[in-house]
């Protein structure tokens, strides 16, 4: 568990991140959770699908970066290769935790003291006269979106829930070293079923804005070829290195 | 002739409303049918709701009538059941037990895999039960693993299961489903008089009200008072008591010690001197029964015993004494009447054999449902023959349970293993199984309820030898079966650290629900 403490300008004043270890956490990560808000931008460079929480068994929405757990195919020589990196890997080493003295709920930001992130070289989040850098307002509007974010996704999820639109998908896999991978545990949006939706369910999904995320999930599918291409460059990549020289 | 446009069920217990459910869901789902369904249920009467154990059969049941496995686990006090553990029923010693699980064994059918098991046995290979040895299930019941993952859709498994259940709260829920979602008509009245025709068919029940329910086709659900095809008909009652000696059954709640008590994801049924106890955990309590021959113990010293396997809290709990007569009717359909459930008859609670013959009843008249009274006979024939068939075996199947005990400490161990009371089919059947194993070919009817498997499970469980006439292979047969033993280990210790706890799974259902894909 992370030790989480909630951040005070006066304990954490001289506390600084290194945004480049913050975008390093992303090395091992082959599913990062995102927001209906992040669609737009996730769709242009990650397949979006669904996972279940092993815990609760509910779905999330995810972009998938590896096939494998510890795979990411996205970064690479110690950069994400892709222009937009999900919130909940840029939030680091910040989270939202819940206030229960006050009477109204309040959320105030955590900060997750074992981060390796927390260095001596990096973004300060307080200037000296203990004010918030312009680094730690834009923590907090990330977490805003996220928070306001996992709400709408949690009821687009039970949107097609209802709806039965949830399909798993069974992805074979065969890389050119002949490598075969069975990726499990992935869902995407039933076509088929959509398609025999009632015209009275379909308009209720365009009037709730749900037609836009549903394209764009299956849209996104697409990418998953690029990663399998990726993975059999990286597959040479490690022939060569792995080889003896002549 | 007339088409077969309206039916009556008469009773509302489990066995009704699945009759309801099933036939409703059969004809809804082809649309423009105007199948009219009533089901009447009187409202005095209760129905007796004791069965808390069922076949994995059930799944498809609630399935194809449109329930969500989340919904029953909400709503029926529902837990999981991997087979049953049967405890003394051999020696009667503290470490005498076997296990009939719901898998088949690994690579069934493919080798012989009871006389490699036994003769691995013999030279030291292997230090396992029969069932231990070639399917995984009984350790993931040992262990007290759920039979799935919160992430395994409905319905699906990571191991065969069935389930236990509130009986009462099955009816319930399925009440609601079927007049809420299937469009079946609900009465509550009493039936008070059967009007005929001329060829002796129902032509109506006449009722408390004053009311008349006409119909093509009545289902007699009214338990076993046996209204229609007993009282009405006049069917004849096949006592089999000589047989299943059990005619008496008491039947209590017992609370679980602590919230968070574990949970058993079996059926446990222990031997006792006159009968046997049954025991199954639900999320909220257990369900404990002693079911005995009045013949061979007194009530007294039944509820010694009773008390004996409950514990210090039996005297604060309410004890229900339910009579049984073990036999089923001579035939079940009759005109145009069919009786489900227990107005056709009950042997005794072992194996849950009530419920699915329920299930297998409903099932056949929802698929083969008469189009019209001109072709109903032929349908009534064939319900007649098929029906007899599975009671007589699934009557050989719980026999089997008794005739290998060793146990001698009363004459009810005794009197079971006499051949007398063996039916001759049935000792003809266990003659050859001493010199070849149970197969598929013993078991060639579609009409099978207990599968080649089971027997086998129970038979070597209880010690039971088959010496083969033939040596047996030592080639890719014998290599084949060893194969299979390593697998089954290697296969154990992966599913038992991926399986949850029983308890846990089925409060994660309750909290968070199963998906559906």
């Amino acid at each position: 568990m992370p030790k989480l403490i909630a951040i005070d300008n006066n304990a954490h004043r001289d506390f600084m991140i290194d945004p480049q270890k913050v975008e390093g956490l992303g090395v091992e990560t082959n599913m990062v959770p995102i927001v209906m808000d992040e669609f737009l931008k996730t769709a242009t460079r990650f397949p979006i699908v669904l996972t279940k929480n092993t815990e609760t068994g509910q779905f999330s929405v995810i972009a998938l970066c590896g096939f494998e757990v510890g795979e990411n195919l996205f970064y690479r020589a110690g950069k994400w290769e892709s222009l937009y990196i999900p919130l909940n890997i840029l939030r680091q080493p910040f989270y939202l935790g819940s206030d229960n003295s006050e009477k109204e709920e309040q959320h105030i930001i955590c900060l997750d003291l074992d981060s390796p992130c927390i260095t001596d070289k990096g973004k300060r989040l307080f200037d000296e006269n203990g004010e918030p850098e312009k680094y730690l307002t834009e923590m907090q509007s990330m977490l805003a979106t996220l928070y306001h974010g996992e709400r709408a996704t949690r009821e687009f999820i039970n949107t097609l829930t209802a709806l039965d639109l949830i399909q798993q998908m069974s992805l074979d896999i065969k890389f050119d070293n002949g490598d075969a991978l069975k990726v499990q545990g992935i869902y995407t949006i039933d076509e088929q079923k959509l398609n025999a939706l009632s015209s009275e369910q379909f308009s209720k999904l365009r009037q709730s804005n749900l037609l836009f995320p549903i394209y764009s999930m299956i849209q996104s599918l697409g990418h998953i070829h690029w990663m399998v291409n990726q993975r059999n460059i990286r597959n040479e990549d490690a022939k060569a290195w792995f080889s003896e020289g002549s | 002739m007339n088409p077969t446009k309206e039916i009556v069920i008469v009773g509302g217990g489990s066995a009704g409303w699945i009759t309801a459910g099933l036939i409703a869901a059969e004809y809804n789902s082809s649309n423009g049918n105007e199948l009219k369904i009533t089901l009447i249920e009187s409202p005095t009467h209760k129905p007796i709701g004791v069965g808390e154990g069922t076949w994995p059969t059930l799944r498809t049941t609630l399935l194809k009538m449109g329930i969500s496995e989340t919904q029953f686990f909400h709503e029926c006090d529902a837990s999981f059941k991997q087979g049953a553990k049967f405890a003394k029923w051999v020696t009667g010693k503290d470490d005498d037990f076997y296990y009939h699980p719901l898998m088949l064994p690994q690579n069934f059918g493919k080798t012989d895999l009871p006389l490699y098991w036994n003769e691995a046995t013999n030279v030291g290979e292997i230090q396992k039960s029969f069932s231990d040895a070639v399917c995984l299930q009984e350790a993931i019941c040992e262990a007290g693993l759920a039979p799935k993952k919160i992430t395994t859709p409905e319905f699906g498994s990571v191991a065969n299961y069935a389930y236990h259940l509130d009986s009462a709260k099955l009816g319930i829920m399925l009440q609601k489903h079927c007049v809420e979602k299937l469009g079946v008509h609900h009465v509550l009245d009493d039936v008070t008089g059967v009007n005929v025709h001329e060829n002796g068919d129902i032509k109506s029940l006449a009722t408390k009200t004053g009311n008349e329910l006409p119909a093509d086709l009545f289902v007699d659900c009214t338990g076993f008072s046996s209204r229609l095809l007993g009282q009405h008909y006049g069917v004849p009652f096949i006592d089999k008591s000589d047989v299943l000696f059990i005619d008496t059954a008491l039947a209590t709640h017992v609370p679980y010690e602590t919230e968070d008590a574990p949970i058993a994801s079996h059926t446990i049924s222990t031997g006792q001197k006159a009968g046997w106890v049954w025991d199954i955990g639900l999320p909220t309590r257990r369900g404990v029964g002693y079911v005995y021959s009045s013949k061979h113990t007194t009530e007294d010293a039944a509820m010694a015993e009773y008390e004996k396997y409950i514990g210090p809290e039996f005297s604060s709990l309410d004890v229900r004494k339910i009579p049984i007569t073990s036999g089923h009717r001579e035939k079940f359909w009759v005109n145009n009447c069919v009786a489900v459930g227990l107005s056709a008859g009950f042997l005794e609670p072992l194996e849950a054999s009530a419920l699915v013959l329920v299930e297998l009843s409903a099932e056949f008249i929802a698929s083969q449902l008469p189009s019209s009274r001109a072709v109903m006979d032929i349908t009534a024939r064939r319900f007649n023959e098929v029906f007899r068939y599975r009671w007589d075996r699934i009557i050989d199947f719980l026999k089997l349970h008794y005739v290998l005990t060793k146990r001698t400490d009363s004459d009810f161990w005794i009197d079971n293993c006499r051949p007398e009371s063996i039916p001759q089919s049935f000792q003809d059947q266990m003659e050859l199984w001493k010199y070849r194993t149970p197969n598929d070919s013993d078991f060639d009817s579609n009409n099978e309820v207990f599968p080649a498997a089971s027997y086998q499970y129970v038979l070597y469980g209880m010690g039971f030898l088959t010496n083969p006439a033939f040596n047996i292979c030592k080639g890719s047969a014998e290599e084949l079966a060893k194969t299979t033993f390593a697998k089954v280990d290697s296969l154990k210790q992966k599913i038992l650290s991926d399986l949850p706890k029983n308890r846990d799974l089925i409060e994660k259902i309750r909290e968070y629900g199963l998906q559906r894909v």
